[in-house]
């Protein structure tokens, strides 16, 4: 059943991937593909398709609209809800700190492994993929057995906070990589000539060269983690409630507006940091 | 002076051995064809390959086992010599502050530098956005602030325009014999070297032919280099 509904949700990336890049005059990179592919694009079943899409986009401002028009003063300002708000904010941050000192140390040992020219980073590049595609739930198994055989040591925020940072470590890893090691053997020969320090070398050489990627890729993991409903369905208690969950219990209790409602103001919470994000990127850019 | 002993390094099933003298103040081209073990010499003097047996001795000082950074050695590749998200006061001053430290005395130096390679140009300007040309003088600037005595370039100008490298050249030339640098210059473009010195090394599959410098004459009695000219 799951390889099937892995299957059916490929076919449906693809159906969506394809009739974007067939109705799309930006991307130069497919030009080619472009050109032989004219034919299909007259095809009605494409048209269908495309047209499916924008819908597909536009649900988002579909939610938006019917959310601002449920608007509920008692639940902006119910504890309940600024609870959820502030929890959710607290994880995201905690798993956002993590995740960068995990993903900065991982990448500072991958590049050690690769100076040294020791095939041990194919390793760390293997370790890192695995973990991307290994589901959180099972993350959250490991870490709540764990944490049930410690004796519940550790508090729900942090260990919400520990599962979220394992999720979105491997995708910072990844996106982040690249960039880090571009140019490397004439990098390591210039570093090593100048003798700079492996600390010198992360700060004043390595995080300026990746801010622009950093500085998106934080952006993103922590909206990925806002999001997040995994973990916190596992360890929550009556105390403990992040927004996608306090969303989750309107549904279950049938309070359809209040939920759309809360979700509206998500989605312009999301809108906002990724406007601000782009402000900041274009500042740097120009810069 | 820069002393090569019997210095042998085995790679695959090519063994590469180089034995050559260089006195001081002296410009010499590094010729040979593609694999013939350039870079391997070049490699091997920077340090970043270990010698199999041999030794290399710079000003007396025997270097063969010193680490990179230990060596009193300066190098230019063809690419990437610079850091290009870094500015050009920031990449030059690499070469003596690690810590890239905006202080009135670092850009003083930064701007004695410059003019020295001929750079015109806003110093807080990103590499990036220099032309390939003005790249290379940044790291020669780098290169020269860091007061080495062996100046080793490994097809430095190739991926630049005849008369970029023309010029370039001329400049190598004259900041060699101004601050009197053993420097070493790779390439296969042999008619613009002949430009800047008469002393070649020519390796053939892995070692120096003759075990020294010859002139551009010399060479062409060689066999093995009639051959490399077709």
């Amino acid at each position: 059943m799951g390889i099937l509904l892995g299957i059916t949700q490929l076919a449906i990336i693809l159906l969506i991937s394809i009739s974007i890049i067939g109705k799309t005059t930006t991307f130069n990179t497919f030009t080619t593909f472009k050109k032989s592919y004219k034919n299909l694009e007259k095809s009605l079943f494409i048209e269908i398709i495309f047209w499916s899409i924008i819908v597909y986009f536009s649900i988002p401002f579909l939610v938006l609209i019917k959310g601002i028009m449920s608007f509920n003063t008692e639940l902006l300002i119910s504890i309940t809800f600024l609870k959820s708000v502030f929890n959710s904010l607290l994880v995201s941050t905690l798993s956002l700190s993590i995740s960068i000192s995990l993903t900065l140390s991982s990448l500072y040992v991958y590049r050690s492994f690769l100076d040294k020219k020791s095939p041990f980073h194919k390793f760390i590049f293997l370790s890192i993929s695995m973990l991307l595609f290994i589901p959180s739930l099972s993350l959250s198994a490991m870490i709540f057995y764990l944490n049930f055989k410690l004796n519940f040591i550790f508090e729900n925020i942090w260990i919400v906070s520990i599962i979220n940072s394992f999720f979105i470590t491997p995708i910072m890893f990844i996106f982040l990589s690249g960039k880090f090691i571009e140019n490397h053997n004439f990098e390591f020969k210039n570093i090593t000539l100048l003798n700079i320090t492996s600390f010198t070398r992360l700060i004043k050489i390595d995080l300026p060269k990746i801010r622009f990627e950093f500085i998106l890729v934080c952006t993103t993991v922590f909206v990925l983690s806002l999001g997040d409903l995994t973990s916190v369905t596992i360890f929550n208690n009556s105390t403990f409630k992040t927004i996608p969950l306090y969303i989750s219990q309107l549904y279950s209790n049938y309070r359809y507006n209040d939920a759309f409602f809360t979700l509206s103001l998500f989605i312009m919470f999301i809108i906002l940091i990724m406007y601000l994000t782009s402000k900041l990127l274009k500042q740097n850019v120009k810069s | 002076m820069l002393k090569v002993k019997q210095l042998k390094y085995k790679f695959d099933k090519t063994t590469f051995e180089f034995n050559f003298d260089v006195t001081d103040n002296n410009i010499v081209g590094v010729i040979g064809k593609s694999g013939s073990g350039k870079s391997t010499l070049f490699n091997l003097l920077a340090g970043f390959l270990k010698p199999n047996n041999g030794s290399i001795f710079l000003n007396e000082n025997n270097i063969t086992y010193l680490k990179p950074p230990e060596r009193n050695i300066s190098i230019l590749f063809q690419d990437h010599n610079n850091f290009d998200h870094l500015t050009i006061f920031e990449n030059i001053i690499l070469g003596i502050d690690p810590d890239m430290k905006q202080n009135q005395n670092n850009f003083k130096i930064v701007k004695n530098i410059m003019k020295k390679v001929s750079l015109n140009i806003d110093l807080n300007k990103k590499v990036s956005d220099l032309s390939g040309g003005e790249q290379q003088r940044v790291s020669i600037a780098r290169s020269l602030l860091r007061k080495k005595s062996l100046f080793l370039l490994d097809e430095p100008f190739n991926s630049l325009d005849p008369g970029l490298r023309k010029t370039l050249y001329e400049d190598v030339k004259k900041m060699s014999l101004n601050n009197r640098l053993i420097t070493l210059i790779s390439s296969h473009l042999i008619d613009e070297l002949k430009n800047v010195t008469d002393k070649f090394l020519f390796i053939n599959k892995g070692k120096i032919v003759e075990n020294k410098i010859l002139s551009y004459k010399q060479l062409l009695k060689n066999k093995y280099f009639k051959e490399y000219l077709q």
